[in-house]
Parts: structure tokens; C-alpha cells; sequence
């Protein structure tokens, strides 16, 4: 498997990903996509019956800090760095489209 | 004396003795960083005001403790200047990750590294230049221009802490932090000539990093020297609540360990006797030799070791890396923070601000990630990746319950000419071959510079530990460089 990722294929992952690609950027990311994937699929010569996969790293216990309210950042400070606000609120486009 | 070149540790004991001030040391910097900035390109963003400011503080902290008005000794930091990888936030200073998607975002807190920092009265000059969100081997990447390498300014610095690497290379700072998802810390510290640590993973906190591959990624420094790098880590590692994966094991005082001894008898050293990885440039390969009969002349006993599944460990990194970098990157949609590009609804907006926002190689790394996680692929590549990665934490393992580090190359080949492999992303991928396997088990590695090649480009060598092994990790490489002097060369900035 995974000889060749196809335009068609390109576009579905990139709707998933949220992205729109040009005609140019979907013909060369077929091409990246399908060299990469070939490479990485060598992967698949490690036999690795019986193998846990990591779930994590280093620490494998639930770390947990006292419930103890602290002092955070103030509505304004947390709104500064968004595009539109109004009224305290994150101003967002419609979800329904008028079309 | 020429400030600008001396070490960290140097210029922190002539600040305790008032045989020089902050100000000093940070124009000293800013000068430097004048006179080369605008063919380095180390800097995304300069924070001259707030440095000098800094600067003038720490000078009065300092001639409180010199006068007696104070009886708390200050950090040997204080009124020291730093410079922090742009992935990294430090309050009110813009925290662009290297791309257009964070152009105005300013963060309204600090990292714990860099609060810490701050606490310790470190000075910030400003943000350095790294590829975008930290992907990349070059620096090329960025949105704000390619780092060039003060070595050679026609080649690249490495990547993805580049401007780290050059800002530390070319005298502008005495040390920077840098981000290692899979070599960006140690690789470019090879390039540029200058020690690049990164830690355990866990050992310093990644809250206030902009996320990568966050199984993956770890704050490192780079430094001039061992003892620098050792004076960084004291300050910044640690346990922190607001980041659950930062181990609670209090670090050592590194410091004290790296005075005890001179020697390295009864220290084992793992080879690979076998080179499973691909064609290393010959002059790196004699340069990792001559590394070895060094830590052999000091006192090192020299064991061969296998590491029979690194070499699928690119794969497995790739793999991993870029499916968390799919799931990471998936919050810049517009909406709270960050650019927005207004479509006609929300599902445009998203498409719109992500596909003007980002670069072409984090696309491509999103398009990867998102693949290797989809229905179908998902057990063939990402869980297939997740047990390998078992194998080469258990590789790890064996081999450290038989020697206290591995020594080896840090990068297959010196500096690569700006562009020579952008255009072909797997080339650039294999540049990480020797580093990555090491974010893979979360253990930590140093660079080290151990020669030139016939370019005059630096080389490095890569010594990697068992998790929590800092402390051998830096003995071992203070020793190295108390009986060389490959650390103190400097470029020479001939533009």
C-alpha cells in the first residue's frame, strides 16, 4: 500500500485538515505526500507483535495540584489578542452561511 | 576585554564582584546584535527598551548585595542577557512561532522558563528567528526570512532554534533558550558551533511553548560552554503544576556535580560500532572519532553498544511528530486569538485563515499528520509508530544499564547552503537522523563542538544519557571541554 496519494485523495485530507490548497499545491503535495509516505512505511518492517504502544512518556502516574483558586488573567488581558470583541464576548462570523 | 565573546559564567562572576554592570553587558549585546543582525537575521522581534530596563534593575540588585544592603545573594543570572526562541512566550512581547498566523499575537503571560528567567533577573533582548511552530531543520522555514550562519552567511544555521544558535555564535547574547522536538536545539548547535542541551523530557515545563509535538517537545538552551548550559538549566527545570508532565524528581545542583572531578575513569562510554544510519560526511565521521579517543584519554572505558531499532526511529518520529502537529495546530482557526481571515461563514473563515496563515511546510506536515491519523492509515502508520517507539525506548534502556552515555554524531553532514534542500523535504528530514531518536525515548541529549570541517564549518558531537542523566551528561561534557578547545572558537563575522 501507499504507493501513491492521489490529487483526489490530497484534497479529501485537506478538507479534513481545514485547508484549501491551489491546483499547484495539490499536484505537489501528491508528489511530497507519496515520496514521504513511501519512506515511512519502512515503518512496517519492525515486527511489533506483542508491542504496548507508548501512551505516554516519562511520568505515568496522574499528576494533581490543590483546588485552591488563584489569582488568573483578567477579561481584558485574555481578550486582547483576539480579532473582534463585543460586549466581553469573541465576535464570530455566522455558522450558517446565506447561500 | 571584548565582553561580547566571553562565557555565561564569566560575565556572571564579573557582575557579582561589580567589576562590571548590566548595562555594559546588555549594550555590549545590543551592539553586537547591530552590527550583525541585518545579515543574520537571528532576531524576529529586539526588545532593546525592555533589556536596558531590566539591565538597570539587576545593576541595582547587585550593588545592594556588593554594598551589604541586602544579605540574599542574587542569581548568578541576574543582569545577565538572553535571548528566547519565538516559541517561546515572555509576556507583552509578540510570540510569532515563526509564522503569519502569529504576527500580532502578544502574550499576556509568561512561560514558566522564561518566568523563571525573569525571577532570576536574566535580561531579555529579544525573540530569535526559528522555522514555523518549530518545523523545520534550517530556519528557512520562518515567515520573517531564512537565519543565516555566522560561520558562512551563505548557509544555513540549522533549525529549528537557528537565530538561538546564531544569536549564541555570533556574540549577541551569552545564552538563548531553543525548543528540541526531534533534534531543533542540538542540530543547529552543531552547525553554529556552540553547546546545545536538551533535557529530559518533562525536566523543564512546556507551559507558555507553543505546541509542536507535545510528546515530543522539551525547552533546551544554547550556550558557549558546558558550565553555561548547566547555569541555565539550574534556573528553568524543575516541576511546575500548570504543566502535569514536568517531573517531580527535584533537578541536582548541576554546578556542584560539574566541579567534582577532572577525569572520567570508571565512566563507560557506548559506541555503535555498526552505522545503521546512512553516509556521515567523512570529516564528521573523523571528528566523532577523535571525540572518542578523547573521552578514551581521559579515563573512559569505550563499550560497544546496539541500538538495533533507531533506525526506524525516523520514521516512527516523523510519523508521531506530525500527527500531534495536526492535532495541535488544529486550534488556529480564527476565532480566539491569532489571524482571522473572514470568509462568508465560520467553515470559510476556518479554511480561509489557515490557508493564508500558514507556510507550506507546516501544510505539508498537517497533511501528513491528519493522514497518518485518519480511518484506515491510523493502525498502519501512527500505531504502528507509537510501538516502535516502544522498541527504541527499550534499545535505550539495555544499552544504559551497560554504559552512562552514548556518544555519536549530531548531524550527517556541517552546514547546508541556504535552499539546497527545501525544495526536497525527505532530504531535509534525514538531517535530524541522529538526534531524533532521543526525543523518541525522552531522554536527554548535548552537542557539543568537537572540530571543523575543511570549510571551516563547525562539527558536533552528540553525547545522550538516561532520563534524568543531566548530571553525567554535563560532567562528562564540562570534562571534554576543560581538555580541549573546540568551544572557543569564534567566527569571524567577515560579511
Amino acid at each position: 500500500m501507499a504507493s501513491t496519494i492521489s490529487t483526489n485523495e490530497v484534497v479529501r485530507i485537506a478538507q479534513l485538515a481545514r485547508l484549501h490548497l491551489t491546483k499547484d499545491e495539490i499536484k505537489s503535495f501528491s508528489k511530497d505526500l507519496s515520496e514521504i509516505l513511501n519512506y515511512m512505511h519502512q515503518i512496517n518492517k519492525v515486527d511489533v507483535s506483542n508491542v504496548r504502544p507508548t501512551d505516554n512518556m516519562l511520568v505515568s502516574n496522574t499528576v494533581l495540584r490543590p483546588d485552591v483558586a488563584q489569582e488568573s488573567l483578567s477579561l481584558d488581558q485574555l481578550l486582547n489578542n483576539a480579532t473582534e470583541v463585543n460586549n466581553g464576548y469573541f465576535s464570530v462570523p455566522p455558522i450558517l452561511g446565506k447561500d | 576585554m571584548d565582553l561580547a565573546f566571553q562565557s555565561l559564567a564569566m560575565v556572571s562572576d564579573l557582575l557579582s564582584t561589580g567589576d562590571i554592570t548590566s548595562v555594559e553587558l546588555t549594550e555590549a549585546c545590543l551592539t553586537q546584535i547591530n552590527s550583525s543582525e541585518s545579515k543574520l537575521n537571528a532576531f524576529v522581534t529586539i526588545s532593546s527598551d525592555l533589556a536596558m530596563q531590566q539591565a538597570t534593575n539587576a545593576d541595582i540588585t547587585w550593588q545592594n548585595w556588593i554594598n551589604g544592603k541586602s544579605n540574599k545573594k542574587p542569581s548568578p543570572l541576574n543582569g545577565v542577557p538572553l535571548a528566547i526562541k519565538d516559541v517561546i512566550c515572555v509576556s507583552n512581547i509578540v510570540a510569532t512561532a515563526g509564522s503569519k498566523m502569529l504576527e500580532e499575537f502578544v502574550p499576556p503571560y509568561d512561560s514558566t522558563a522564561s518566568e523563571r528567567l525573569r525571577d532570576a533577573g536574566a535580561i531579555f533582548l529579544g525573540k530569535t528567528n526559528t522555522d514555523e511552530f518549530a518545523m523545520g531543520s534550517s530556519t528557512e522555514n520562518s515567515a520573517f526570512g531564512p537565519t543565516h550562519n555566522p560561520w558562512d552567511i551563505t548557509r544555513v544555521p540549522g533549525g529549528s532554534s537557528g537565530g538561538s544558535a546564531a544569536a549564541v555564535s555570533a556574540g549577541m547574547t551569552y545564552g538563548a533558550l531553543g525548543t528540541d522536538t526531534g533534534g531543533s536545539v542540538r542540530q543547529p548547535a552543531a552547525m553554529c558551533g556552540v553547546v546545545g542541551l536538551k533535557p529530559t523530557y518533562g525536566r523543564v515545563s512546556r507551559y507558555g511553548l507553543i505546541a509542536f509535538g507535545s510528546s515530543l517537545d522539551q525547552i533546551g538552551t544554547l550556550t558557549r560552554t558546558v558550565k553555561d548550559a548547566a547555569l541555565l538549566l539550574q534556573v528553568i527545570s524543575g516541576q511546575d503544576l500548570k504543566d502535569s508532565t514536568t517531573l517531580q524528581k527535584k533537578p541536582p545542583n548541576y554546578l556542584e556535580v560539574l566541579a567534582k572531578t577532572d577525569n572520567l575513569i570508571g565512566i563507560r562510554v557506548g559506541i555503535e560500532e555498526e552505522n545503521t544510519m546512512g553516509s556521515l560526511q567523512p570529516e564528521v565521521e573523523k571528528s566523532v572519532q577523535d571525540t572518542i579517543k578523547t573521552l578514551k584519554h581521559l579515563g573512559a572505558e569505550i563499550v560497544p553498544v546496539q541500538l538495533p531499532h533507531t533506525k526506524h526511529a525516523l520514521e516512527a518520529y516523523y510519523l508521531i511528530a506530525n500527527a500531534e502537529a495536526s492535532a495541535n495546530l488544529a486550534r488556529y482557526d480564527g476565532i480566539r486569538f491569532g489571524r482571522r481571515q473572514t470568509g462568508k461563514n465560520l467553515w470559510e473563515t476556518y479554511i480561509d485563515t489557515r490557508s493564508k496563515g500558514f507556510g507550506e511546510e507546516v501544510k505539508r506536515r498537517i497533511m501528513l499528520g491528519t493522514y497518518a491519523l485518519t480511518a484506515g492509515y491510523y493502525e498502519d502508520y501512527y500505531l504502528h509508530a507509537q510501538k516502535v517507539r516502544r522498541l527504541v525506548q527499550k534499545d535505550f534502556a539495555q544499552a544504559f544499564s551497560k554504559v552512562d552515555v552514548i556518544v555519536g554524531p549530531v548531524t550527517p553532514t556541517t552546514a547546508f547552503k541556504i535552499g539546497e534542500k527545501i525544495e526536497d523535504p525527505l532530504q531535509m528530514y534525514l538531517s535530524d537522523i541522529f538526534t531524533l531518536s532521543g526525543n523518541l525515548a525522552g531522554i536527554p541529549g548535548i552537542s557539543l563542538p568537537c572540530g571543523f570541517d575543511q570549510n571551516g564549518l563547525p562539527i558536533g558531537a552528540q553525547l545522550l544519557g538516561p532520563a534524568c542523566g543531566e548530571e553525567q551528561l554535563l560532567t562528562i561534557a564540562h570534562i571534554y571541554q576543560q581538555a580541549t578547545d573546540w568551544h572557543k572558537h569564534i567566527p569571524r563575522l567577515e560579511y
